[in-house]
């Protein structure tokens, strides 16, 4: 499905964010490693956040002077399926949630692109920031659980 | 079915009318609630709930009156997605479209809190020795705004926050063809606890109208619509001595010159004349070519035409929704026969355009038509439908002569990269609301909206400092104490 339109952006921002936050729930008591479970309680508060952030931006930046069709931004290059994906001990939770969040920088990127109002392309921007920041914290952690 | 009631005096009350009209989702094609025609009786009774709370309201605090409004703010804002999708169902926009209305609705809110900076007078110590002079703005009493179909958050918002703040009171009679969405914003307005009769609203047609316009203790009217109506509005004011704000339709024309930046200034244009399935006053209706820049910018921007997706606007993606009705779609299938007719080509026809699993919606896909002439009607009337009429022209002067005929002085919009040019059109076009490199020149809340020539009746525009001057009357009062 084509994201042609300012909401279908956000919305499906909001969606992936959703996503995360999701199943961050659901593994939260799954691991019982002191650094995973802080990390997933920090991905949720965060996801909690741009979540807000998304529906307030949908609400106040939608601008009717300049809300110009998008084209070359398609829905489909973002989906995950992950039930598919093991989920049997913390190095599967962790590969899960690089994938989540790697999603997620590479949309917020994305989108910040597609969106001419410069105050929300840098919203977005900011967003694929910090997530790439979390990236590196969540692949610290890897390292650390593998060794 | 729902049968819609009245907002009069704080509380919901059926209409006396036995005559119901019947309001449709444009998309689907289906009957989703029935409107009342209200009577004179049904607006009476509003008056009088507007008068008698008028006093009170008048002597509140102007702080304590926006107080109301900062509080009713943060009740749109909570009530946002579900107004906007209300909208939808029944005027047909997309959802982005909708929620840039409703935001627009929150903006005049937010500056009609301003009352107490915006409200003030003015004085002069000693105008003659020892007589000093102050000019006080006083509010006047029951206003009501006459409200269209195409923005039907919006549009009553131009008016009612001011004249509401500024000590009025106040009765809004949405369009028959759009009244859920005022119905659910009056769900809020009554939830937020503005004291009875202050703001009131009663649905219906041509006799609500003329019982409104013709009731002597209504000070004023605001109208949006189509120009007849809007003359007959200011006509009928002006004999019952009523202060009178009267916007009508208009014809848009868009001017691209050699030396516009194409590749930004065509998604800017679809957004212009696509916009709202092309009903909106401040649409792009004419697109004027200038010089060589033609053959260029009829292939990218048919190009992008045809690109565009209609639908449902409930459905995120969407970038046009259906015409409001089935009437009305038939009204702009005429103009498009008529195009043919005349003479125009028909380069992009959207007459047969077929949406999946809407088939009773009421659509019409991008059309446009090349070598129209400025005698065509599709060059000189308002067609209010996805329909844009090519113009070709030498030269910056033939472009601006094209505006300065048209009966309509609404809005005008060019797209060039050059200083002077764009100096020579905001100079010489006449019309009242320009665009410069951008395709919908819409006013925020803070400056005036409204055009000239037939597009506006009356003096002062809405929305704007110049509200707070529409909604008081400057009373002088000169002093000698010495």
């Amino acid at each position: 499905m084509a994201l042609s339109t300012f909401g279908a952006i956000i919305g499906f921002a909001a969606e992936i964010i959703e996503e995360t936050k999701l199943f961050c729930n659901d593994i939260k008591e799954k691991t019982k490693n002191p650094q995973l479970k802080e990390a997933i309680q920090h991905l949720i508060k965060e996801s909690e956040k741009y979540y807000s952030l998304m529906e307030k931006t949908k609400r106040e930046n939608v601008t009717e002077m300049i809300l110009e069709p998008i084209t070359g931004f398609e829905k489909e290059d973002y989906i995950l399926n992950l039930d598919v994906l093991p989920k049997k001990d913390d190095e599967d939770l962790i590969e899960i949630l690089l994938l989540l969040l790697e999603r997620e920088r590479r949309f917020f990127e994305d989108a910040s692109n597609k969106v001419s109002l410069p105050e929300v392309a840098r919203i977005l921007s900011k967003i694929s920031r910090k997530k790439e920041e979390t990236l590196h914290l969540l692949n610290d952690l890897r390292g650390k659980l593998s060794t | 079915m729902e049968r819609i009631k009245n907002y009069i005096n704080g509380e919901w009350v059926t209409s006396d009318t036995e005559v119901y009209g019947d309001v449709y989702c444009p998309a689907t094609g289906e009957k989703i609630a029935e409107v009342p025609f209200s009577t004179a009786s049904d607006v009476d009774k509003a008056v009088k709930a507007a008068k008698e709370a008028f006093w009170d309201w008048r002597c509140t605090p102007p702080l304590t009156r926006a107080r109301y409004f900062f509080k009713l703010k943060e009740m749109f804002e909570k009530a946002f997605e579900d107004i906007s999708r209300i909208l939808v169902r029944e005027e047909g926009k997309t959802l982005d479209e909708s929620r840039g209305e409703v935001r627009r609705m929150i903006e005049n809110v937010e500056h009609a809190t301003g009352v107490t900076t915006l409200m003030t007078g003015y004085n002069l110590e000693d105008i003659a020795h020892g007589i000093d002079c102050t000019a006080e703005r006083q509010p006047i009493g029951v206003f009501g705004v006459i409200a269209p179909f195409n923005f039907p958050a919006m549009v009553p918002w131009w008016f009612l926050p001011y004249a509401v703040v500024c000590g009025n009171t106040y009765i809004v009679k949405p369009s028959e063809l759009v009244p859920l969405t005022q119905t659910r914003i009056f769900e809020i307005i009554d939830e937020c606890g503005f004291p009875e009769g202050v703001i009131n609203m009663v649905h219906g047609s041509r006799d609500a109208v003329n019982a409104m316009l013709y009731h002597p203790d209504i000070a004023g009217i605001s109208f949006v619509g189509q120009t007849s109506t809007a003359r007959y509005i200011y006509k009928v004011c002006g004999e019952t001595g009523k202060r009178v704000q009267s916007l009508g339709g208009a014809k848009n024309f868009i001017i691209v010159m050699p030396d516009a930046e194409l590749d930004k200034a065509i998604p800017s244009l679809i957004t212009s004349f696509y916009g709202c399935a092309g009903e909106r006053c401040l649409s792009g209706s004419v697109l004027v070519a200038v010089g060589d820049v033609y053959d260029e910018l009829k292939e990218k921007f048919v190009a992008a035409a045809k690109r565009l997706k209609v639908g449902n606007g409930l459905e995120e993606g969407v970038q046009m929704g259906p015409v409001i009705s089935k009437n009305h779609k038939e009204k702009v299938l005429g103009y498009i026969e008529k195009g043919i007719k005349e003479g125009a080509e028909l380069i992009l026809d959207g007459r047969n355009i077929v949406v999946d699993g809407y088939p009773n919606g009421f659509f019409i896909g991008p059309t446009i038509f090349d070598n129209v002439t400025p005698e065509m009607s599709i060059a000189k009337e308002e067609i209010f439908g996805p329909v844009v009429s090519i113009i070709r022209v030498k030269n910056l002067d033939e472009a601006l002569k094209l505006i300065q005929q048209s009966e309509y002085g609404n809005a005008a919009c060019l797209y060039t990269t050059n200083g002077k040019t764009a100096r020579e059109f905001k100079y010489r076009a006449t019309a009242s609301m320009l665009g410069i490199n951008l395709g919908i020149a819409a006013p925020m809340s803070f400056f005036p909206f409204g055009g000239t020539k037939s597009s506006f009746f009356g003096d002062i525009k809405g929305q704007g400092r110049e509200a707070f001057q529409f909604f008081t009357d400057t009373k002088v009062v000169i002093q000698r104490w010495t």
